[in-house]
């Protein structure tokens, strides 16, 4: 037991302290081994920080965030921002409406919550400042939208869980993932608009109604993004991986040759950027193997999972313990980490469950999507309060709403799995 | 002796309910008993020990991450280069042939070359011959090949056939190969019979069968040598032993339902509206001579000796 | 997830360029190989089956050399809740502490990732899918692991130098 407590205690130390969380995890993962096993397993450092990213089904993963960088720099999201205007029309909370849909959208062609986040803020939060919201409500407000990018299609935290989990076919979490994603962003609507419109939010929006087919046809190119992802994957034209790519190639063509936004200089700086963006999520991949090598040789997580086990024999409530710990991880780490991290000790349990693994990932990535815009460690949050220039902690007062209502879209979904299990039925893929 | 681990982590690639996990298993329920529980071993499938990357599972026996292994002979073949022979195109007949070359002077000088790379092999034991299936048409003769997009297991030796054989292979990971087969991205797929109906590939529109032998994957049970020298002599004997039975009972496994006296696999498939062709040796003939050209390359790179010795075998 | 800008007495002595531009090639050269995947596939009947292992290979080359961007520009994950609060003294304590875990971490990738591919090199292993030496792809993780360290260090230094 001692060793694996030290990893847990240097774990939580390094993170509380703020070293980076790859750097906290792969630190535990070595303390574990060092005093738990051999000195010889140690090598594994070597070995695993880089077996542990030389996968063929991640590199689809740097590819989503160069589709999600390519669309926003040409300037898509202005695009969908009119033509969401022209649906929504000027009304209290109706820019704040407008920041979800746009999220949503968006969301379709990026599979990274920050990227989304990152793009929808840029473009929004001046012209919702403007219409009189605090800073700090539309960056909550799109923080959280943008989580949605991580269950709508193409999803990098899907990637991640079809990778981990054998057997499971990616194309199948995606289409899961569809219905639960659109359903988390309409909970959000509610308590925007209810919010708004006490506080008299939004006060300031004006009354012209963009004209709606000039600015659906702007968005046009855009909109198709979704649409190429999900046909391409469907009908089986290209593989996951290469729809990734397709969907990258796509996105840089609509800014250089539909949109004219992009020049050479604006692709170096897209590539460099979706590089630097997608290294960090691939570095804590690649540390939090470490990690997650001690706990299982460790023996930890079989006896963690055992003693999950022995709590209680009754699914439903195990199930719900689950998901409030995956609540509360999910305001500590980011979802990489907790993907790595937990599934050797969830799979286990999930089996013994029988629960159905398509349905487990989403509801999984649910939970991640929330961690996302909970601090203290909050990924959306980051990126938008930094865009905001407002402080993490501002925050609070709107995301607490926020988070509650996604929780209630997740708990429809526990409650009605085949909210989540009806689409890839239906398209006919393997679903267990 | 140094003090025995309190575990001893055994990497496979496949768990239970494959013959490859249950050898492995086998392996362990055995050294348990006999030793009295002195030598714990728990198997660890999914190559996760090396995050999924099998193919790097050799050098973490030799550098002791691992400590023991029921390897493949394809994954080991990056290291081991001696281990390619299986891989020769068509050399292998039938089972009969395997068990020449496994259980003699052939098996022998290629425990001797895995042993040169730094890690102890002790048994044999058998993933299988690897059959093609494919969506499009029966498959008798390189003819029925050509132009077919074939997902191969990726390996330069795989990738020279399967040009010589007309087809266009395809390198993918099996977790992209899946959805590629069942959409029809690519035509057709060789694997071990195991995994071909684990996977239920006759549910993805592979329903044409192959039963043409070109391969065959044995198993090899191999242990770290650091970890080795720490056990008595005893324990080493009983260990050694123990590999020896689970490997023969893996090598029953992986056969069943699927040799000329008991095809009841076979049948089963055929049920299941899977049209399974076994090719007639003149069939069988044009295919040989197909890779000739890759055969005798390989030939060369393999060892002239070591193969030359191998055909000695199968042809007695 | 990018660094905050760094402001003009920040910026490192190496230019960040060099990263940016590694990791910039690295995405390009993914894309277009993954891209050109599917067109072989569905134009030609010529096997491209040997782009697996470069992919994969380029993707450890981003990643790590995106780690180290991220090393120079405070561009990793981390929780500064804490940091935030705490005075000078206790912040540099805090830094410290994440340094040495930070160099551990890095030190222990380079020296076994360096003791991997001098094995590979030594028993000649070769790569799964095209044959190639093995050490060739290996030897670049403690090479930009090294990096990383040296962009770790940087930054650090930076930040001590503005305290004074
Ligand atoms: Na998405
Ligand atoms: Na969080």
């Amino acid at each position: 037991m001692g060793a694996e407590l030290a990893m847990l205690l240097v774990f939580a130390m390094l993170l509380v302290i703020g070293a980076p969380i790859a750097i906290a995890l792969a630190m535990g993962g070595i303390v574990g081994i060092w005093l738990g096993l051999d000195q010889m397993a140690l090598q594994m450092v070597g070995t695993n920080s880089y077996n542990g990213i030389a996968k063929y089904p991640l590199i689809a993963i740097p590819l989503f965030v160069l589709t999600g960088m390519a669309f926003e720099r040409s300037g898509v999201a202005e695009r969908l921002v009119t033509f969401a205007q022209a649906l929504v029309g000027p009304r209290r909370g109706g820019l704040a409406v407008v920041a979800i849909l746009v999220c949503m959208v968006m969301g379709g062609m990026s599979g990274s919550g920050p990227a989304d986040a990152a793009a929808v803020a840029t473009v929004m939060l001046p012209s919702m400042t403007r219409a009189g919201y605090p800073r700090a409500f539309s960056g909550s407000v799109i923080a959280a939208s943008a989580s949605t990018a991580i269950l709508i299609p193409p999803s990098i935290a899907l990637i991640v869980y079809a990778v981990l989990v054998p057997g499971i076919d990616l194309r199948a979490l995606f289409a899961a993932g569809l219905v639960p994603g659109l359903l988390a962003g309409l909970a959000l609507v509610l308590p925007t608009m209810l919010i708004s419109k006490k506080r008299g939010f939004g006060a300031a929006e004006g009354t012209v109604r963009p004209p709606l087919w000039p600015a659906f046809k702007a968005a046009l190119p855009g909109l198709f993004a979704p649409v190429l992802i999900l046909g391409g994957l469907r009908t089986g034209i290209f593989t996951p991986t290469e729809t990734a790519a397709v969907a990258a190639v796509y996105g840089m063509a609509v800014g250089t040759f539909f949109y004219r936004t992009l020049g050479l200089g604006e692709l170096y700086r897209i590539l460099a950027d979706s590089a630097a963006v997608s290294a960090v999520i691939m570095f804590i991949v690649s540390l939090a193997g470490i990690f997650a090598w001690a706990g299982s040789t460790l023996g930890a997580f079989d006896s963690a999972a055992g003693a999950l086990l022995a709590t209680t024999d009754n699914p439903a409530i195990l199930l719900l313990l689950i998901m409030a710990v995956l609540l509360v991880a999910g305001m500590l780490l980011d979802g990489i980490s907790i993907y790595l991290i937990t599934l050797p000790l969830l799979m286990p349990i999930a089996s013994a469950m029988e629960w159905n693994l398509v349905w487990f990932g989403v509801l999984m990535a649910m939970n991640i999507a929330i961690g996302q815009f909970t601090p203290p460690v909050a990924v959306n949050l980051m990126v938008t309060t930094r865009i905001a220039g407002v402080g993490m902690e501002e925050t609070l007062r709107w995301t607490a709403w926020l988070v509650l209502s996604m929780t209630a879209a997740l708990l429809l979904v526990i409650l009605v799995p085949g909210l989540a299990l009806w689409l890839p039925e239906a398209l006919g893929y393997i679903v267990r | 002796a140094a003090e025995y681990k309190s575990e001893y982590k055994v990497s496979t690639v496949v768990g239970k309910p494959f013959p490859w996990g249950l050898s492995a298993e086998r392996w362990a329920e055995l050294v348990e008993e006999r030793t009295d529980g002195r030598i714990k071993m728990k198997v660890y499938p999914g190559a996760q020990l090396v995050q999924g990357d099998q193919t790097k599972e050799f050098t973490a026996i030799r550098q002791g991450i691992i400590d023991m292994a029921v390897g493949s002979t394809i994954n080991w073949s990056p290291q081991v280069k001696e281990l390619n022979l299986f891989s020769l195109p068509f050399l292998m007949p039938d089972y009969e042939a395997i068990d020449a070359l496994t259980q003699g002077e052939v098996g022998q000088a290629i425990f001797e070359a895995i042993d040169a790379k730094g890690v102890l092999p002790l048994a044999w034991s058998e993933n299988g011959f690897r059959e093609l299936s494919n969506s499009k048409h029966p498959v008798r003769t390189p003819e029925d090949l050509a132009g077919l997009k074939i997902r191969v297991v990726g390996s330069p030796l795989y990738n020279d056939t399967f040009t010589a054989l007309g087809a266009n292979p395809t390198q993918m990971s099996w977790a992209d190969a899946q959805p590629a087969l069942s959409t029809g991205a690519v035509d057709g797929q060789e694997n071990p019979m195991a995994i071909y109906g684990a996977a239920k590939l006759y549910t993805l529109g592979q329903t044409h069968l192959t039963m043409w032998r070109y391969v065959a994957d044995p198993l090899v049970m191999a242990v770290s040598k650091r970890v080795w020298e720490t056990f008595t002599p005893e324990d080493q004997a009983i260990v050694r032993e123990a590999a020896v039975e689970a490997g023969r009972y893996g090598v029953e496994l992986a056969r069943e339902g699927l040799t000329g006296e008991n095809p009841a696999y076979l049948e089963e498939l055929r049920g299941l509206g899977v049209e399974v062709v076994e090719p007639t040796a003149e069939e069988r003939a044009k295919f040989v001579a197909a890779t000739r050209p890759v055969y005798e390359a390989w030939k060369e790179k393999i060892g002239a000796e070591l193969v030359e010795k191998a055909e000695q075998a199968i042809g007695k | 997830m990018i660094g905050e800008p760094l402001r003009g007495a920040e910026r490192p002595r190496v230019p960040l360029r060099l990263e940016e531009a590694l990791g910039a090639l690295a995405m390009a050269l993914l894309c277009a190989i993954s891209f050109a995947n599917v067109l072989v596939r569905y134009l030609t009947s010529v096997s491209f089956a040997f782009t697996e292992e470069y992919s994969v290979f380029l993707l450890v080359v981003m990643t790590f050399a995106g780690a180290a961007l991220a090393f120079a520009t405070d561009g990793h994950v981390r929780i500064t809740v804490l940091e935030n609060r705490l005075k000078p003294a206790g912040r540099l304590l805090c830094r410290l502490l994440a340094l040495a875990a930070t160099s551990t971490v890095l030190g222990l990738v380079i020296w076994y990732g360096a003791l991997l591919a001098l094995d590979q090199w030594e028993f000649e292993e070769t790569s799964p899918g095209l044959g190639y030496p093995q050490w060739l792809y290996t030897m670049w993780l403690p090479v930009l692991a090294a990096l990383c360290l040296l962009r770790a260090w940087g930054a650090a230094w930076r930040g001590l130098r503005r305290r004074r």
